[in-house]
């Protein structure tokens, strides 16, 4: 606790020190017009001085500075909380950004964590709601995370972006207003606080750790992570090994003198590739077989699991892992979560279940065309994105979060594969799933100068001798480059807030009151979601998973009531256990249903509505 | 004054013949591990009823480094006779060590690890009143999606302080009186021109007035349905999702821990003991293997037979096929051998009758007649007959009118056989139930894998170059891995490692290498290395399930 107010001290002082130079700045320009007759060369220097306290407050510009710009589309022009989203964060430094934005939206973010990683870190969500319109937990809501396989990193930038946007953009844009108003988002940035950081600031490849740090001994042989990576050259990448070899069947690609790629098969090589950077730390013979983690956290959920003689990288049972638990604990105790996103890299993709053929028959016809609706819409909204079934269009997966949230809670979620193949070069539509390791170092020569890929260089290996190092960077191939984060953020973003806009809302659109003989009445109301996705999936639906909706009336003694079969023919089916309270199974996405009761006396009757996922709403009749 | 009397009998080493609360429990288990260092005794968790689930630990030292074998009981928590079983098999073992030389020497090697209760919480209603036969444990659960937890339990109706049956008139329902037995109630079998007559509830009220009765009870999760294999997501009390309870959850890391686990006997209805597992062709497309392996098959077999030999139990009721059941998950699953079988069923006596029948031998055609129809009988009406037969009295509650508010102008009766009848036998037979399975499980804790090394070879190829070899041998029954084991995993197989000693070096083969499965009675594999130097070298096989080996061969 101490920690945390420590910080903000410091973030308070920042901007303290930001405004000063800020009118340094205009009293230099001052000086500086004044002085510009004087000598050359001191003119040059305060321009020099001038420009660098200009850069170095630009991270924290002050109100009246960004103000005065014109306000692009899109971001806040003023944000009271300033976040340069040209980077990655680590664990803390996410922690840090959602405690600035809860503080300085206090009516709209609350932070909790809901558990604790395999190393004891806090996993850290935000509840974002108008919480002065009613209880954020009774609201229709969309639960997001990233960052499950820790090496994919930027889910977590995305669903921060969200926050962020959503909360510096509720005054300004109505849409965003009633979005919050009516709606509930829970986002968990990183759902794997430990090997996000182990990929921040341990030596690592794209690739890994996929996994968390729970100790797995992935060779068998009694021992834990005692062959990992070994990072030769202390550059902090884990890059690949080669080795000069008459008698190899590599050679140096002509186009780039960085990359490597197979002889032609009539054509000798010159060298042998030996894998990622490491040496045989055990002395089994193997080299990098074991190292940290070593799972996959996505294999880890209840809906069609499967054990690792099937699945690869699935462990002891569903939720083995804390991390995974907690999730799984929050969102049961979330009954009002309608919808669900989870962000991975890379490819481009907009997935949803089933994973496995099999399961197919658990996803209705009428979710899919729910499912289609939205995917349809996230290709337009994300170009070189491809909406997909795991199964059928990428591969077959058990145990996957997604899975779950539909089959075990029957609440419609994607996964979305950030950072797409088409983002390289915008090329047409029809070439976006064809990019070659050339267009990889293409793109890293003519607009990352090289920066992503560590050159060739000469290394003298404990049991391989002399050998060279180069490659990939960590940051590189998986993760869009800075210049690109905002726009990654801001589409996929766009994605999931159309996704939380159509959970379901409910509504009580008309009640009809008619009189019948003997001082009876006869209450009819019809009651309608507003929205495409139904107050209950088929799912959940069948396994009772969340209960029905209520549809209650007050005003008068209910002799009678229930739910129309017809309304157009005044059927209706008695519900005779506590009519003053209908159950009503589901709400079809823009449906509605009839309901209706026979009461003795009341003039003036009151319809509610109570949907767990749908929301809550009520009318008087007139 | 009956603590007193109780720990002085525990002291002299006799169970009362009788079912024991969890609390009697703990004290006999407490009793057994200060009177006898070989026992310890450990809580894997406390339950929400603040009950430990107990695990005992049979062996000195370094258990966890010896190969070892689990057993566990009242997995079906309204089976209670498996617990029994359980607690005696420990206080045999722990009364022959260092008396028996056959067991000393079985401890020495090996350690046992008994789970005797484990799902203690759902167990103890067998003690407290009403008495009801349940199978799941206290963690809340909305098990008719209504949004109310647990509104509408059973509940005792006439005061008898019995959870019996109500059978209500209703020319709509589908039961009839049993015509073997009216004090059990049978589904009408249109097929045979029979007519249901009754609605046939467990007893109680419509506590939340939706027209269904006792389907929300207290909890929870059957923990033999809560395991991972075959689970049934959504099904009648499988729990939240596969081993969402923090006992099974327990249970389960307590498996994963134990490396050394690699053989687990569980006392329950799976039985795959009375009738072995066979291996079946996979069906279709699935990837779920869902029989026994063919290359286990046998084993299963033989283990199978010399249960049915030492346990001299017969004519057992069909095997149940689990979903989400531990036994099947320790095979499937968890790689473990895995056998299992009921604790109890009503078979001594039928015996008997069977065999005094065919004495007769004029009506012998007609007497195997009957005893196919004694197979082919209902277990129920069997089990009544073996009551019966044991002079045994007051086994149902005779059934009786009663003004049900529920069910105004229909006609209720309440009565039926009382819970627990048919999953556990009366207290004085325990005794004679528990020691088939004391001798059964001695026998099989006998069975893992034991490596040995021999046959050392050392052959000079050149000048301080030589070929070693070594045999990696398996003197126990069992394999050092079953197929299903290797192919899950979660069992180690042996490793090989060579020492090469200062100055030596390795030319041929590996310094540390994993070895596949060795078979049983005498199997091995051969393994060798060309080294080159001078002096000796140590050769190390280890293996958690099978015990490890050294062996030092001088190059010469």
């Amino acid at each position: 606790m101490e920690n945390i107010s420590s910080v903000f001290t410091i973030i308070e002082s920042k901007r303290q020190s930001n405004k000063c130079i800020v009118n340094i700045n205009s009293m230099m320009r001052f000086i500086g017009s004044l002085l510009s007759s004087f000598n050359e060369k001191i003119s040059i220097c305060l321009l020099i001085i001038f420009l660098c306290t200009v850069s170095l407050s630009s991270a924290q510009q002050s109100k009246e500075f960004t103000s005065s710009a014109l306000k692009a589309m899109g971001a806040p022009n003023n944000p009271k909380v300033e976040i340069a989203w040209n980077r990655y964060y680590d664990s803390e430094q996410l922690h840090e950004i959602m405690q600035r934005i809860e503080k300085a939206y206090p009516n709209l973010v609350k932070i909790s964590s809901i558990g604790k990683s395999v190393e004891g870190k806090d996993m850290w969500q935000m509840t974002i709601s108008n919480f002065k319109n009613g209880d954020p937990d009774k609201k229709p809501a969309m639960y997001i995370d990233g960052n499950i396989h820790s090496n994919e990193i930027q889910g977590a930038e995305v669903v921060l972006y969200t926050a962020w946007y959503v909360t510096e953009l509720y005054d300004e844009i109505p849409w965003i207003k009633n979005l919050l108003d009516e709606k509930t988002l829970y986002v968990v940035p990183t759902i794997n606080p430990d090997a996000r950081d182990n990929f921040i600031h341990s030596p690592n490849n794209p690739h890994s750790p996929r996994s968390g740090l729970a100790k797995r001994d992935d060779d068998g042989d009694g021992e834990y992570n005692e062959d990992g990576y070994d990072d030769l050259d202390g550059d902090g990448n884990i890059t690949f090994m080669r080795i000069k070899d008459p008698s190899g069947r590599y050679k140096v690609d002509p186009s780039d003198s960085r990359l490597m790629v197979q002889a032609n098969a009539d054509e000798k090589g010159e060298y042998t590739l030996l894998g990622w950077e490491g040496i045989d730390n055990d002395g089994d013979g193997q080299v990098n077989e074991d190292g940290p983690g070593s799972y996959d956290p996505n294999r880890d959920w209840a809906w069609n699991w499967a054990p690792r003689y099937i699945q690869y990288g699935s462990d002891h049972y569903p939720f083995t892992f804390p991390e995974n638990r907690s999730v799984k604990n929050f969102v049961m105790e979330h009954s009002n979560i309608a919808a669900a996103q989870t962000f991975h890299n890379n490819g481009g993709m907009i997935l949803r279940g089933p994973g496995s053929k099999s399961d197919e028959g658990t996803y209705s016809r009428q979710d899919v065309q729910t499912y289609d609706f939205l995917g349809q819409l996230g290709e337009e909204q994300l170009p070189g994105y491809k909406y997909m079934v795991l199964w059928r269009d990428l591969y077959t997966v058990y145990g996957g979060e997604i899975e779950w949230f539909y089959g075990g809670r029957g609440i419609l979620s994607f996964t979305n594969e950030l950072w797409s193949e088409f983002d390289y070069f915008r090329r047409a539509k029809d070439s976006t799933r064809d990019v070659s390791q050339q267009d990889l170092y293409r793109f890293d020569k003519i607009l990352l100068f090289s920066e992503g890929v560590v050159p060739w260089k000469k290394f003298q290996h404990p049991q391989y001798g002399e050998i060279e190092i180069g490659g990939i960077k960590k940051a590189w191939t998986r993760t869009a480059p800075s210049f690109m984060i905002e726009d990654m953020c801001h589409r996929n973003m766009a994605f999931t807030l159309f996704h939380l806009y159509h959970t379901p809302k409910v509504s009580v659109d008309s009640i009809v009151v008619k009189n019948l003989t003997g001082g009876l009445k006869e209450v009819t109301a019809i009651i309608s979601n507003e929205r495409v996705i139904p107050t209950h999936t088929s799912q959940d639906a069948k396994n009772k998973i969340t209960r029905p909706d209520w549809i209650s009336l007050t005003g008068g003694k209910i002799v009678a009531g229930g739910i129309m079969e017809n309304r157009f023919l005044g059927i209706m089916k008695e519900q005779k256990n506590r009519p003053q309270r209908l159950n009503v199974e589901n709400i079809q996405g823009m449906g509605s249903v009839a309901v209706r009761w026979i009461v003795e006396g009341g003039n003036a009757f009151t319809v509610t509505v109570d949907s767990e996922k749908g929301g809550i709403a009520e009318r008087q009749s007139k | 004054m009956k603590k007193i009397i109780l720990t002085i009998l525990v002291m002299c080493v006799h169970l009362f013949p009788q079912y024991h609360t969890h609390n009697e429990l703990t004290r006999n288990l407490q009793q057994l591990s200060k009177k006898f260092p070989v026992v310890t005794v450990e809580s894997l968790i406390k339950t929400i009823k603040g009950n430990d689930v107990w695990v005992a630990t049979i062996g000195k030292g370094e258990t966890q480094n010896r190969k070892a074998i689990l057993v566990v009981g009242g997995i079906e928590a309204s089976s209670l006779v498996g617990s029994e079983h359980a607690v005696r098999f420990i206080q045999n073992l722990a009364e022959s060590y260092g008396k028996t030389d056959s067991i000393t020497r079985l401890l020495d090697n090996t350690t046992v690890y008994v789970i005797p209760r484990a799902n203690p919480d759902a167990s103890e209603s067998f003690f407290t009143k009403p008495v009801v036969e349940r199978e799941t444990n206290y963690n809340p659960f909305d098990s008719d999606g209504d949004a109310l937890v647990d509104e509408d339990d059973v509940d005792d109706v006439n005061k008898d302080g019995i959870i019996s049956w109500m059978r209500i008139k209703d020319p709509h329902g589908e039961w009839i009186v049993n015509p073997d037995d009216p004090r059990v109630m049978k589904k009408a079998d249109a097929g045979k021109g029979e007519k249901g007559i009754y609605r046939l509830l467990s007893e109680g009220i419509d506590n939340d007035h939706d027209e269904e009765w006792n389907e929300d009870p207290a909890g929870g999760a059957d923990f033999n349905r809560n395991f991972t294999y075959n689970y049934q997501f959504f099904g009648k009390n499988s729990g939240a999702h596969q081993i969402s309870e923090q006992e099974t959850k327990a249970i389960a890391d307590f498996i994963f821990n134990h490396q050394n686990i690699s053989l687990i006997f569980t006392f329950s209805s799976n039985d795959n003991l009375t009738t072995a597992w066979k291996n079946e062709p996979s069906k279709g497309e699935s990837p779920v293997i869902s029989s026994v392996m063919k290359e286990d098959e046998d084993y299963f077999g033989y283990i199978s037979k010399k249960f049915n030999e030492i346990s001299k139990l017969k004519d057992a009721p069909k095997p149940v096929k689990g979903e989400g059941s531990f036994s099947e998950w320790a095979y499937f699953h968890a790689g473990r051998w895995s056998f299992a079988a009921r604790p109890w069923w009503a078979s001594e006596i039928s015996r008997v009758k069977d065999s005094t029948t065919v004495k007769d031998s004029t009506k012998k055609s007609s007497e195997t007649k009957k005893e196919d129809k004694d197979k082919s009988e209902d277990p129920v009406i069997k089990t009544l007959k073996w009551y019966d037969a044991t002079g045994a009295k007051e086994i149902a509650v005779p059934w009786s009118k009663f003004d049900h508010p529920d069910f105004p102008g229909q006609e209720v009766e309440i009565g039926g056989v009382k819970p627990f009848i048919f999953s556990n036998p009366p207290a004085e037979s325990l005794d004679a139930y528990s020691k088939p399975y004391t001798n059964f499980l001695t026998f099989l804790a006998g069975q893992l894998p034991s490596i040995s090394l021999s046959n050392q070879k050392v052959e000079k190829a050149g000048d301080n170059v030589y070929r070693v070899s070594v045999d990696v041998i398996n003197n126990g029954f069992l394999p050092t891995n079953s197929a299903m084991g290797a192919k899950t995993r979660w069992i180690r197989n042996v490793r090989i490692v060579l020492d090469p000693s200062k100055g030596n070096s390795l030319s041929g083969g590996k310094a540390k290498q994993i070895l596949e499965p060795i078979k049983g009675s005498g199997g091995y594999k051969t393994i060798s290395w060309l080294v080159i130097g001078k002096g000796s070298i140590t050769i190390h096989a280890e293996s958690p399930v099978a015990g490890n080996a050294e062996c030092k061969i001088e190059l010469k």
